[in-house]
């Protein structure tokens, strides 16, 4: 299964990838980074049906998380991957903004892997 | 009888329109018929008139009669509430009282009708008003009533000797007639006045005015008195020591009397006048006889007034007739005539009648003193009243101003303590804008501490594994792998530290007190620290930075460590954006920071300004509001915490009342423009 993780914050690649080392040495996960809105949406873009879930955080420059959930729900083919939001905003507001949006989860930092990969097992 | 009495009333106002209805009485036969209809008719206002005619026609013959008539007239007046007309009855009346010796009883009559004429409501409503007016004006006939009233007043006190007393009231009287022109008055007046005059025995003065009267009786064509002023010109020129002329008037006053049948009282007069001129001429035989006379005149019409002089008159003829028992007798007479005319009795009763008149004329006064000062009081009530009034308006006034003051006071008092909150919760409020920023600062980093260390501590277990096992190269991997995940953790850890402590500073009130400050200085200082802290960091880090002074800028009071820490921030902002076009564009560009101070007053007011100038890369004009913001910023997660600016603007506004702009054109750099204000407002910490 392939990931699309979004952040602006660059060490989460490397945290990703260690946390899900074994994962990833298994060929259970595969993980793409962007560190937009904007890369994520180009890659989407080039690299259609290639992403089945996406994490995104919210707080981003440019376009912001909850920008880039409304154009993947809004815009992109049917069916629209699973998104979860990942944010240091734990507060309701985002949150309900997020589930309106279409988010099909919603989690926040710091992240609790071991809850994250309980949530990805149910999904594959 | 009935016929009789129908003719006569038919006749009886032709009967009062021929008579001069004021003075002239009516004769014997006149008389007769007025007192038959008298006693026929029904009619109050005619038998009033009818009383006025026959009162007339007795009182100077018959007392009890006149008495009679003046009585009923005065209580028909009374009825009707003729006010002029009870005058008149009841001057008769003291008249007819003064006429019997009753100087006290008369003296009450005449002081009635005195209020009575005095009060001008006599005027209104005067029936009959011929009776005492001839052309029918009111006023006139109480001017005649209060004339007669003061020659009768004058009459009475020269009777009872208080000639003084007598002289004011004949003058008073005279005034009147004279101002009026009332022939009859000015006849009796000068009548009276003459007698008075001879009994002061300024007999020239007398003469005159007996002249005058004997003048006005003529022209009049009134002769009932003209008897009593022959004697009195008689009795003048007996004490000029005239006797021939003395004898022609006495002869002239007896014709009068005889004539005039119903004049006994002047008869009397007379021969008692002219019994006294005998007695002091020594003629004893004559002074007894009009003596007798005079008695007898005097016994028929029942007044004693002149009594005593008369039995005087016998007692000194036969005194002088060497009778002295008979002398004797009549002195005894004369002297119980006296006393029984004017006795102490009578006297005091006479006495109190005038103290209750004074004592009413003092209450009169008093009244009138009361009743001013009484207005006087109101008056002054009322001023004080409106004094209150204008006092208390005056002290709703100050009470209403001081409330309005109290108002104003807590009005501003509120105002003060919410501003207070204001400042208070605003610095909430930015407190609350920051704890959703802390959180998404504190938490990033601590996203990677948290997880990262976690990651070493399964590495470090898989470390252990792989050295059991004796797989170096495995080993190694690991190591480098915790390394490099160790240095993550320390920088995201170093990362939440500062992020804490720029919170810290921004929310930390600043306890720095203003002093005069030479911003020059401070510039140059920040801008040295600016440049060469970054140089520090960044090692290829270069840029041009320029400082222009006013020389003559003055010192401005201000907290030089927070304006330094503004500058700071400006500078450092300033090089950094140098720094991201250098980078984009190295050729053809010269990165550029320019510092400036200047004499730039705020508007209506002196001030300074520093303005921060760089050729970086501008301001999108789309975040230009936005980087005042707290949190807000530009740079490179890690690199700025977006509480620079916003500090600033702190600093700036709150602390110094000063303004800071930014000026800013894409591809063509910023300038940050910060004025203060030379003479600073009082400043709340």
């Amino acid at each position: 299964m392939n990931i699309l993780v979004v952040d602006d914050e660059k060490d989460i690649q490397p945290l990703f990838l260690q946390r899900f080392r074994k994962e990833i040495r298994n060929g259970e996960l595969s993980f793409e980074f962007a560190y937009s809105g904007e890369d994520a949406l180009n890659y989407l873009n080039g690299n259609l049906h290639e992403a089945v879930l996406i994490l995104s955080d919210i707080n981003m420059p440019g376009m912001s998380g909850l920008d880039l959930l409304d154009r993947i729900k809004q815009k992109h083919e049917v069916p629209p991957p699973f998104v979860m939001m990942i944010t240091a905003y734990g507060d309701e507001e985002n949150h309900k903004r997020a589930m309106a949006l279409g988010a099909d989860d919603f989690l926040t930092k710091p992240v609790d892997f071991n809850q994250l990969k309980e949530k990805i097992k149910t999904l594959i | 009888m009935k016929y009789l009495l129908k003719i006569v009333l038919l006749l009886f106002p032709s009967f009062l329109m021929a008579q001069n209805a004021i003075f002239d009485e009516p004769t014997k036969k006149q008389a007769d018929s007025l007192l038959v209809v008298f006693h026929a008719t029904q009619n109050d206002t005619i038998r009033m008139e009818i009383c006025k005619q026959l009162g007339m026609y007795y009182d100077e013959a018959n007392q009890d009669s006149a008495i009679f008539f003046r009585q009923y007239e005065l209580k028909i007046a009374r009825q009707l509430n003729q006010k002029l007309w009870e005058a008149h009855a009841s001057m008769e009346l003291g008249y007819s009282m003064w006429n019997t010796g009753n100087y006290a009883q008369s003296l009450h009559y005449y002081l009635q009708t005195v209020n009575l004429a005095q009060d001008k409501e006599s005027e209104k409503n005067i029936w009959n008003i011929t009776a005492f007016s001839k052309s029918k004006n009111p006023r006139l006939a109480r001017q005649y009533m209060l004339s007669s009233i003061y020659d009768l007043l004058g009459l009475l006190y020269h009777s009872t000797g208080n000639d003084e007393k007598a002289r004011s009231f004949y003058f008073k009287s005279l005034k009147i007639a004279e101002e009026v022109n009332d022939p009859h008055m000015l006849f009796l007046v000068n009548m009276d006045l003459g007698d008075l005059y001879s009994s002061l025995d300024r007999l020239d003065s007398a003469l005159i005015f007996e002249q005058h009267a004997l003048t006005f009786a003529n022209s009049l064509g009134y002769s009932k008195y003209n008897g009593i002023i022959y004697i009195s010109i008689a009795e003048t020129y007996v004490k000029k020591g005239n006797p021939d002329s003395a004898q022609v008037y006495f002869n002239h006053a007896i014709r009068e009397g005889k004539r005039n049948e119903n004049n006994l009282m002047a008869l009397a007069n007379v021969y008692s006048s002219m019994a006294q001129t005998y007695n002091r001429w020594k003629m004893p035989d004559s002074v007894l006889a009009y003596a007798e006379m005079a008695l007898k005149t005097v016994n028929r019409m029942h007044s004693i007034r002149i009594l005593p002089w008369i039995y005087s008159s016998f007692s000194s003829a036969y005194k002088m007739k060497g009778k002295t028992d008979s002398a004797f007798i009549y002195l005894e007479l004369s002297v119980n005539a006296k006393d029984s005319l004017a006795n102490a009795d009578k006297i005091k009763q006479f006495q109190n009648i005038e103290f209750d008149q004074e004592f009413h004329q003092q209450e009169l006064e008093k009244e009138k003193i009361l009743y001013q000062s009484k207005i006087r009081t109101n008056a002054l009530m009322g001023g004080l009243f409106t004094l209150l009034v204008i006092a208390f308006l005056l002290y709703r006034n100050s009470k209403q101003k001081q409330k309005a003051k109290r108002k104003i006071e807590l009005a501003y008092d509120q105002l003060k303590a919410t501003q207070a909150q204001l400042i208070h919760s605003e610095k909430m409020a930015s407190l609350g804008e920051l704890t959703a920023g802390i959180a998404h600062e504190i938490q990033n980093p601590l996203n990677f501490v948290n997880n990262f260390s976690e990651v070493n501590i399964e590495l470090a277990g898989d470390l252990l594994e792989e050295i059991k096992n004796g797989n170096l190269k495995e080993a190694d991997d690991l190591v480098k792998d915790i390394i490099h995940n160790e240095e993550k953790i320390n920088q995201h850890g170093r990362r939440a530290d500062a992020i804490v402590k720029s919170m810290l500073q921004h929310s930390r009130s600043s306890t720095g007190t203003k002093e005069p400050t030479d911003l020059n200085t401070l510039a140059d200082e920040y801008l040295r620290l600016a440049y060469h802290g970054l140089r520090a960091k960044d090692k290829s880090f270069n840029a041009d930075f320029k400082l222009e002074v006013d020389e003559s800028l003055p010192k401005v009071n201000v907290v030089a460590q927070d304006i330094g820490r503004v500058l700071l921030n400006l500078i450092n902002n300033a090089f950094f954006a140098v720094s991201v076009k250098t980078k984009k564009n190295p050729e053809n560009y010269k990165p550029q920071v320019i510092v400036t101070t200047s004499n730039s007053p705020l508007e209506g007011g002196r001030g300074v300004s520093i303005r921060v100038k760089d050729n970086g890369p501008g301001i999108p004009t789309e975040i230009k509001d936005k980087i005042f913001q707290p949190f807000f910023t530009t740079k490179p997660t890690g690199q700025g915490t977006g509480l620079g600016l916003s500090m600033s603007y702190d600093i700036i506004i709150k602390g110094h009342g000063g303004e800071i702009t930014v000026e800013s054109q894409a591809g063509e750099g910023t300038e940050f423009i910060v004025t203060l204000p030379l003479s600073l407002p009082n400043q709340q910490s």
